[in-house]
């Protein structure tokens, strides 16, 4: 699997298991186009907005273990 | 999703409404009246909670707790109205009864959901959070203990009743535990925007828990229908408007979420 399906998949799923599928799915269609670096910064700053700095470290970190 | 801007104000009008008419009608334990408006919290906690999980999906894990949390909170309502039609519409006595196995039955589920919600945040334990965690557990588990299951006791009382009692003391302890979790968790949310949802469910669960010990202390006097003790009823009524904050503080958040996406298209 190249790098970037396994950004977007592994994005995919922290944003629906804290935001619903339906949210994913949404997000799904802006991932599309984005470099895997882009992903993650975007999924940070959202996860940083809703779950605070210390639980989206926590998740960013396990995100980029997938590079 | 229940759009409206103006829930929060409703439940903040229905919380004012129901410690008014607790303090104005002179005998709430036979008030058809008080009994309906006890009831409408915990059916509103329960709708609210619907409409989140018709926005969230339950395959996923929040979706999957908020499942939970949704069937526990309508257990409790269904138990409620149950005890509205047996107690105030048919005047039967009914304790022990199936209504408080639907009433027990909530107890073990706010366990798993808030259970679920701790191990999703990986929360690291400090010696403060160790401290603030030990001395409310001691503290409220030796009141609950006490008189919610050692007071609880009834020599004339029978095999089933007995039990029952000591039931619900044990339910409170298993609250007990998740209260502390619950308070884990919200330490662990710092400024997300996830905090506000999950002090919600703080108060709901410490305002149940104090309105279970306060029962546990009183239950003489509150089922004489001495109206001071009555007022207990408003800490169970503002635990679920807490819970009903909470569900549509959730919705509301991923709503806007889901708005800003749709609209960026």
């Amino acid at each position: 699997m190249l790098v970037k399906e396994r950004v977007l998949e592994s994005a995919l799923k922290i944003i629906s298991d804290n935001l619903g599928d339906y949210t994913a799915q949404l997000y799904k269609d802006f991932y599309n186009s984005q470099e895997p670096e882009i992903i993650i910064i975007s999924v940070s700053e959202l996860m940083t907005d809703m779950l605070g700095a210390q639980n989206a470290d926590k998740i960013v970190q396990e995100l980029k273990q997938n590079i | 999703m229940i759009k409206s801007k103006f829930v929060p104000l409703f439940l903040i009008f229905l919380g004012l409404i129901s410690i008014l008419s607790y303090i104005l009608r002179p005998d709430p334990s036979t008030d058809i009246y008080l009994n309906i408006i006890y009831l409408i919290p915990s059916f509103l906690a329960t709708i609210l909670g619907i409409d989140l999980l018709k926005r969230m999906g339950v395959k996923n894990k929040k979706g999957n707790i908020y499942l939970l949390l949704t069937i526990a909170v309508a257990l409790w309502f269904v138990g409620e109205s149950l005890w509205f039609l047996y107690k105030i519409v048919l005047d039967l006595d009914h304790f022990p009864s199936y209504i408080d196995v639907v009433y027990l039955a909530a107890y073990p589920i706010f366990f798993v959901a808030f259970w679920k919600e701790y191990k999703l945040n990986k929360i690291i334990w400090t010696t403060k959070k160790i401290l603030i965690s030990s001395i409310s557990a001691v503290t409220l588990t030796s009141l609950t203990g006490y008189y919610g299951i050692y007071m609880s006791y009834d020599a004339e009382a029978s095999f089933w009743e007995n039990s029952f009692s000591i039931l619900y003391g044990v339910g409170d302890l298993a609250i007990i535990f998740v209260l502390i979790l619950i308070i884990m968790i919200v330490s662990s949310y710092q400024k997300g925007k996830f905090l506000s949802i999950w002090i919600y469910f703080l108060l709901a669960m410490l305002f149940t828990i104090f309105a279970d010990i306060l029962y546990a202390m009183y239950y003489q006097e509150y089922n004489k229908g001495i109206k001071i003790f009555q007022y207990l009823d408003l800490l169970w009524i503002i635990s679920f408007i807490f819970f009903a904050q909470g569900f549509y503080k959730a919705n509301k958040i991923i709503f806007e979420i889901q708005s800003n996406l749709i609209n960026k298209k």
